[in-house]
């Protein structure tokens, strides 16, 4: 078993596996990748840099779908 | 003998001078669904000189759980929203001028269609007239108050050019929506949440009062209930190839 970490999204926990990476872990939410808002203990995750970040333990993260209707 | 416009007045930074920043104000508002409608409602009261009432769509049953403006003769006879609009609003206050447009926004008319304006409110219902209209706020330039609601949630952005993050700063890909009206439903609550929201940005914008406004995306939920802003960072990347920021 590779080693977890637990992480809260949208402020529920979840163990997930070390070394994460932020687009995989929107994968693994059936997330939408292109207009989502992300946050990462609060902080705004621009959509260009998403390859570069990597989930570490106890982030808090929001991935937050916006809403075009009207 | 108090007037119609006495209890806004009293507002801090308002009083007559503000009222009459608003009485020669053009606002045109794209879309008259459950946003703009309520949000067209709201500048009407508060004596917003002129109002651009823009929508392709006549009114329908399916909308009066959300769109206050409308009643049951209107989805009976199926009247163009412009006008239904503009009826009811002359109602509310004659003093406001009302121009009813019933056209969509798009490329060859988006340009005539905010003529003359001091300022918009995107209340349109799908995201690429919404970037059509980022564009052309850019070049005019123009401020605008974004505002979107699918479910229970939605968002309120009010977008400066060469002030603030334009709408392609927050969204460079731009896709095919995750949540759609079609598919995810409207609570008529949260559509009046996010269409005062964003005519609170708006009386702001037409008063001046730049230090009062959202700085970020307000994320709203009702459902849990939830309010977030979230501050717009690029992360070290280059600036935005369309507005430069």
């Amino acid at each position: 078993m590779p080693p977890t970490i637990t992480i809260t999204v949208d402020g529920l926990a979840e163990d997930v596996p070390q070394g994460l990476s932020l687009p995989q872990l929107i994968e693994r939410h059936q997330a939408q990748h292109k207009d989502l808002i992300v946050e990462i203990n609060g902080r705004f995750v621009h959509p260009k840099t998403y390859d570069e970040v990597e989930i570490n333990q106890g982030d808090r993260v929001e991935l937050i779908h916006p809403a075009f209707g009207g | 003998m108090p007037s119609r416009y006495t209890m806004q007045e009293l507002l801090a930074g308002w009083g007559p001078e503000g009222q009459a920043r608003l009485g020669r104000a053009t606002v045109v508002v794209l879309g008259l669904g459950g946003l703009g409608g309520t949000a067209a409602l709201l500048l009407a009261r508060a004596g917003v000189g002129r109002l651009r009432l823009v929508d392709p769509d006549r009114v329908s049953l399916d909308n009066l759980h959300r769109q206050l403006l409308y009643v049951e003769v209107d989805a009976a006879q199926g009247e163009p929203k412009a006008d239904a609009a503009t009826q009811r609003l002359a109602q509310v206050n004659r003093e406001v001028s009302l121009e009813p447009v019933m056209a969509e926004f798009k490329k060859d008319n988006g340009a005539e269609l905010l003529r003359g304006a001091d300022l918009v409110l995107d209340c349109l219902d799908r995201p690429q007239p919404r970037f059509l209209l980022n564009d052309l706020c850019l070049k005019l330039p123009l401020p605008w108050v974004h505002a979107g609601v699918v479910a229970a949630q939605g968002q309120v952005l009010v977008l400066r050019p060469r002030v603030t993050p334009c709408l392609r700063c927050w969204f460079p890909e731009p896709g095919e929506p995750a949540l759609t009206s079609a598919r995810d439903g409207i609570l008529g609550p949260a559509a009046a949440v996010m269409a005062s929201l964003q005519a609170g940005e708006a009386i702001k914008l037409l008063l001046g009062r730049d230090d009062a406004l959202l700085t970020g995306m307000l994320m709203v939920s009702l459902w849990p209930p939830s309010f977030r802003e979230v501050r717009f960072s690029r992360g070290g990347q280059e600036p935005c190839p369309v507005c430069g920021y």
